[in-house]
């Protein structure tokens, strides 16, 4: 179990997370890495076919609560991830494998160490069981 | 032109509104309650300003930066794009509907923060709209929509979280 290398998507909002870093470094830094316009604009769908496609944990960051570009974005998504862990709790996929981060970081410096931290904590969890039994008909 | 025109047509008694595209429209005080007014900045009293010295106090430094921070409400993002000139988006997506998928379950209505998505009739039945002067291109209506028929026009979010999920496998 050791040599286990969980695969992490990182979703982050461009209006808290990195604008004034350079992407491309970034980016180099952080496997997997979508920056997002708005954390509510990440669908279920999204993060349901991360884990079809094999990933082992989706984190999300998005802005402080009240902080919203568009109002109640990440109010949106954490009603999303919240509702969402409970129906992959279901199929064998923990709650802790979807996290939702409402935070700020301008310069993008705390993403690869969030990413890490995330990825420990999968790491403790294993490889996805069962996760080739959703059916997911939107994708 | 503009002006001569509303002028010209208010005179005759014409319609104002007839064959024009509107530029921009008002926007209400944002929803969020942490909206505030502006700052008043204090005067010295006219009969004291026998002096040719700044008669505004200005704002102190804490003040700025709150100053600074206040939303602002400016106009509808279509007159605005500074998002495109920082290279922050590439474009202003517009919203695409499909009027096949779309059942007019008003999910997009309730998601939207700006009032711009709204139901039209079209045929029998209703079919949800996009409004262009109010939308924010946000796509908080496409992650809502439960039949997946509103997309953004151009908007390469979506092929990019398919680029990096095929990384993945």
């Amino acid at each position: 179990m050791n040599d286990f290398e969980p695969k992490l998507v990182c979703f982050s909002c461009k209006f808290g997370w990195g604008y004034l870093g350079d992407e491309s470094s970034l980016s180099s830094q952080i496997k997997s890495w979508i920056p997002i316009i708005c954390s509510g604009k990440v669908d279920t769908n999204h993060i349901i076919a991360a884990f079809k496609r094999g990933a082992d944990g989706v984190l999300i960051l998005g802005c402080p609560e009240g902080d919203c570009h568009y109002q109640d974005g990440n109010f949106e998504a954490r009603k999303r991830v919240h509702l969402l862990q409970k129906v992959l709790n279901v199929y064998g996929i923990e709650p802790e494998r979807v996290r939702l981060e409402l935070s700020i970081d301008p310069e993008g410096k705390r993403i690869p160490e969030m990413v890490r931290k995330m990825s420990e904590t999968v790491k403790k969890l294993g490889p996805v069981k069962g996760a080739g039994e959703i059916q997911n008909p939107k994708s | 032109m503009e002006a001569a025109e509303s002028i010209h047509r208010f005179l005759r008694g014409l319609d104002m509104r007839e064959g024009r595209k509107r530029d921009y429209e008002k926007f209400d005080i944002p929803l969020r309650n942490s909206y505030k007014p502006a700052i008043e900045t204090a005067w010295i009293a006219p009969e004291k300003r026998l002096h040719f010295q700044v008669f505004e106090r200005g704002l102190s430094l804490k003040e700025a930066i709150e100053e600074a921070k206040r939303c602002v409400t400016c106009g509808p993002c279509v007159s605005c794009k500074a998002c495109v000139s920082i290279g922050f988006e590439k474009s202003l997506y517009a919203v695409a509907v499909n009027e096949e998928r779309c059942s007019g379950c008003k999910t997009c209505v309730f998601a939207c923060n700006y009032g711009s998505a709204h139901l039209i009739s079209r045929g029998d039945k209703l079919v949800s709209a996009t409004d262009m002067f109010k939308c924010k291109s946000c796509g908080l209506c496409v992650a809502a929509c439960p039949s997946n028929a509103r997309t953004l026009v151009d908007d390469t979010t979506y092929q990019r979280i398919d680029e990096v999920y095929a990384v993945l496998a």
